[in-house]
């Protein structure tokens, strides 16, 4: 089992480099017996609260880009992934982990 | 007591001693699950009916096929084919003697589930999530908030808000815990205390992690205390609202509000009424329309993977299929994704025969090269316990609800070529789950000698309603 972070500038860039992932009426394949997919997309931003429980400044801008975690159960599956997709190195803090 | 066929016997003392076996429903005695004897002589049986002057043999095979005596199958199988008890773990098909021999689960994280007694324990990665009530199918949910939702140290991630006297603070609970059956996941004892007990107005704690998007989000977390209320921090869902308001309990019990945010921004907050002590655990905020068994968190949003639960199917259904499964059916994951209860398929949903939510109904349908060959409407989509009965073959298709009204049958032209059985989904994917708890499957394989129609639909509808 690998477990690979994947980004790019926009969706569309992720759907053309790994169709593997859509089923054939193009939606994101969560679960199959050879991977699972999250997909988080754009992260948003995040903001500080005031004491009154209302949003204050931003805290965190996010990232516009296209991001999911991709757990590959088949090792066969590593060779259908273009390397210019996955993050060479694991984030520190993700923004989301597999429970 | 062995009733072996005899040369001599005529057809009345060979139906005596059939009907001698059968009162024991294939066994070889009352209780005794060993069906080896009585397969032994239901195969002499067989044989019996190739005896010269037995002009009837095919009928007289078929009795015996259809109560899959030939293949010596327990009488609490009733005679299925392939046939799943996920409340007792009694599975049966030939040659499989087990559930974990034939059917394949796999989930690529550990997950909860909903226990017998209500109480929640977890399923570790590729395990399947069955429990006294039964096998558990889920789509993929996250739970986008980012504390330590099971067992925190500290307020990391977590913001308190609202009456400045209110405190927030990780206090042990572990004697409620205990009651409420989450001792097993919430091991430190530890829990949120939001203390508004000197507040004149209301307070929350709220939880890193926002919605991300506009869509129907549940807002959940496990409580007991004084009154309080679930909401999100930027106003998009009061505090006042009805649905989002909890009254005071003695006990930890699973508060849930189902609400869309109007900022992608917005966070999960739970909150104290003026006055009020609020004790919390277990807090998400997942996408859809309802409520999941909890996801831990451990700094991060987390995922839990979908269940795959599925068998191979491969060559048994060339004359078609009946059956029955007895859900409990929870509400779909995404409207518009069409979620199956069941799905006979060939590995693609162009070639399938299937139970699916469908525009808020329920519909059983048989396709083939993409075509729709028939499509019954078993009426509006319900949650809660249900049985369903179904049959396709080539030229007949039924399916009812049980204890609904009989809809007419139809005639598909064809069906397709099939190998999975998928069951609360695809069984190749999890695009197509549901939620839902299944406690009793049963398919019967068409043959020649045990053809898929009306009469068939019958007896298999009959087994349905007393399952």
């Amino acid at each position: 089992m690998t477990d690979l972070y994947l980004r790019t500038t926009i969706e569309q860039d992720l759907r053309d480099a790994c169709p593997f992932l859509l089923d054939d009426d193009g939606n994101w394949l969560t679960d199959t017996a050879q991977f699972s997919l999250s997909v988080i997309g754009a992260i948003p931003p995040t903001y500080a609260m005031n004491e009154d429980g209302t949003p204050g400044e931003m805290s965190d801008p996010g990232d516009d880009r296209f991001h999911a975690n991709l757990r590959v159960l088949d090792d066969a599956v590593l060779a259908l992934v273009p390397p210019q997709v996955v993050l060479t190195s694991e984030p520190g803090a993700p923004v989301r982990q597999w429970a | 007591m062995p009733q072996n066929i005899l040369a001599g016997d005529d057809r009345a003392t060979v139906k005596a001693k059939i009907d001698a076996i059968l009162a024991y429903g294939g066994q070889s005695a009352a209780g005794n699950n060993d069906t080896t004897v009585a397969t032994a002589r239901l195969n002499e049986i067989a044989a019996g009916f190739d005896r010269p002057g037995l002009t009837d043999r095919m009928a007289g095979a078929t009795a015996l096929s259809r109560i899959n005596a030939l293949n010596g199958g327990p009488s609490w199988a009733g005679g299925a084919d392939l046939y799943a008890d996920f409340t007792t773990g009694q599975y049966w098909e030939a040659g499989f003697p087990s559930m974990g021999d034939r059917l394949n689960f796999t989930r690529s994280t550990s997950a909860l589930m909903l226990g017998s007694a209500g109480y929640q324990s977890f399923a570790a990665g590729e395990l399947a999530r069955i429990d006294g009530v039964g096998a558990q199918v889920a789509p993929a949910r996250t739970n986008k908030c980012t504390n330590r939702n099971a067992n925190p140290v500290d307020l990391a991630a977590m913001t308190k808000t609202g009456d400045a006297a209110a405190v927030l603070s990780v206090v042990d609970d572990a004697a409620k815990l205990a009651e409420a059956g989450l001792s097993g996941i919430s091991t430190s004892g530890k829990v949120y205390k939001l203390d508004n007990s000197g507040g004149v107005g209301p307070a929350s704690a709220a939880a890193n992690g926002s919605v991300g998007n506009l869509n129907t989000h549940a807002f959940s977390a496990y409580g007991r205390g004084g009154s309080g209320y679930l909401k999100d921090n930027f106003a998009g869902i009061p505090n006042t609202e009805v649905q989002g308001k909890f009254a005071s309990s003695a006990n930890y019990r699973r508060l849930t509000r189902i609400a869309s945010a109007t900022n992608a921004a917005a966070l999960l907050q739970i909150g104290a009424d003026a006055g009020q002590v609020v004790y919390f655990i277990l807090n998400r905020l997942e996408e859809g329309s309802f409520s999941s068994p909890p996801i831990i968190t451990t700094g991060a949003a987390a995922t839990r993977a979908g269940d795959l639960l599925s068998a191979d199917l491969t060559g048994k259904l060339t004359y078609g299929v009946a059956g029955f499964i007895k859900v409990d059916l929870r509400q779909p994951s995404v409207a518009g994704t069409f979620p199956r209860l069941l799905s006979i398929n060939s590995g693609v949903s162009t070639d399938e025969m299937r139970l699916l939510h469908q525009s808020g109904r329920l519909r059983f349908e048989v396709v083939s090269g993409g075509a729709i060959h028939s499509g019954h409407d078993l009426g509006p989509w319900q949650e809660g316990f249900q049985t369903i009965a179904i049959a396709a073959t080539v030229g007949f298709s039924m399916a009812r609800r049980v204890s609904s009204a009989a809809p007419a049958a139809l005639a598909p032209a064809s069906i397709p070529s099939v190998n999975t059985l998928g069951i609360g989904g695809y069984g190749f994917n999890t695009n197509g789950n549901t939620f839902q708890i299944n406690q009793k499957l049963a398919l019967f394989y068409g043959s020649p000698s045990k053809p898929i129609n009306q009469a068939f639909f019958d007896e298999v509808y009959a087994k349905a309603v007393a399952a």
